[in-house]
C-alpha cells in the first residue's frame, strides 16, 4: 500500500512538469526514440533523456530496446491510478463540504 | 503576493447559506473544524491549527473505534479573512506536496466557497489547462 502511494507521488511529480506532459502526449500518439523527441521539442537529447528517465521511473512509459535504439511506449496504468486518486480526493472533499453545510445550518438554528 | 502557478488536481464550488465570516470561522477555528472535518455521525476530527502564515496544522481523523485513520497536516501559506485561506496539504506517502486553497465570495445572503487542490510547479504557465485537460487529452489519444 505504502509502495503504491509512493509510486503515485512519483507519477504526480513526473506529470507536474509541462514539458514532460507534452513529451508524454507525443509518446501517447506514437512510440518514439530520444532522437525523434529531441527534434520537435527543440530540446537537447540529454535533456530529453532526463525527462524520459523521470517518466520511466514513474512507470508512465516503457523502454524497448531495438538494437542500439531505445524506443519509448506509453503505459496507461499509472494514469488510471492517478485518476482514481483524484476521484477519491474529490469525493473526500464533497463529503467534507456536505458536513460543513450541515454544521453551518445547525449552528444557525441554535 | 503572486501565488506560484500550479497544476490543478480538483476544484469544487459550493454555495453555503452563511456569511463569509461565519464560513471563515468554520474553516479556521479548531473547535468548529472538529465538528465537520470527519464523518459527522460516525467519527470525529481532532484539529490543531496555529493560524498564522507559516503556522502548522494537523487534522487527525478518528473513527468510531477511536482509531486515528489518517492525519493530514501542513503549513498555512496565506490568510486573508474572510476571503481566502491557503495551506500545504500533506498525507504521508500520498499526494505529498499539494496545496489546498479555500476562497470565499459573497453571493446574496450566502457565500460561494471554492476549494482547490493543486500541485505546485513554478514551471507551469498560469493559463495552463491543468490536470484534467492533460488526462482527457491522453485518454482521447488512446481511443
Amino acid at each position: 500500500m505504502v509502495n503504491n502511494e509512493e509510486h503515485l507521488n512519483k507519477v504526480f511529480q513526473a506529470l507536474a512538469d509541462p514539458t514532460r506532459r507534452r513529451i508524454l502526449s507525443h509518446i501517447a500518439r506514437q512510440d518514439a526514440s530520444v532522437g525523434e523527441l529531441a527534434e520537435p521539442f527543440s530540446i537537447s537529447a540529454p535533456a530529453i533523456s532526463k525527462h524520459l528517465k523521470k517518466l520511466e521511473s514513474a512507470g508512465l512509459i516503457n523502454r524497448m530496446k531495438e538494437g542500439k535504439t531505445h524506443r519509448f511506449r506509453l503505459n496507461t496504468q499509472p494514469l488510471q491510478n492517478a485518476e482514481t486518486t483524484i476521484k477519491q480526493l474529490t469525493s473526500f472533499w464533497m463529503q467534507r463540504l456536505a458536513n460543513l453545510e450541515s454544521f453551518l445550518n445547525k449552528a444557525q438554528k441554535s | 503576493m503572486e501565488t506560484t502557478p500550479s497544476l490543478s488536481l480538483l476544484e469544487i464550488r459550493k454555495t453555503l447559506s452563511a456569511d463569509r465570516q461565519t464560513v471563515f470561522n468554520a474553516l479556521t477555528k479548531p473547535e468548529q473544524l472538529n465538528q465537520w472535518m470527519y464523518a459527522m455521525d460516525e467519527g470525529s476530527a481532532q484539529v490543531d491549527m496555529d493560524l498564522r502564515v507559516g503556522g502548522k496544522y494537523s487534522v487527525a481523523m478518528i473513527n468510531p473505534a477511536a482509531e486515528t485513520v489518517a492525519t493530514p497536516y501542513g503549513e498555512i501559506l496565506e490568510i486573508d479573512p474572510p476571503n481566502k485561506l491557503s495551506m500545504t496539504w500533506i498525507t504521508d506517502g500520498f499526494v505529498a506536496h499539494s496545496i489546498l486553497t479555500f476562497e470565499l465570495r459573497e453571493v446574496g445572503e450566502g457565500t460561494e466557497l471554492t476549494l482547490r487542490h493543486e500541485l505546485p510547479d513554478p514551471a507551469i504557465e498560469a493559463h495552463n489547462g491543468g490536470w484534467n485537460t492533460c488526462l482527457q487529452n491522453l485518454e482521447t489519444l488512446l481511443k
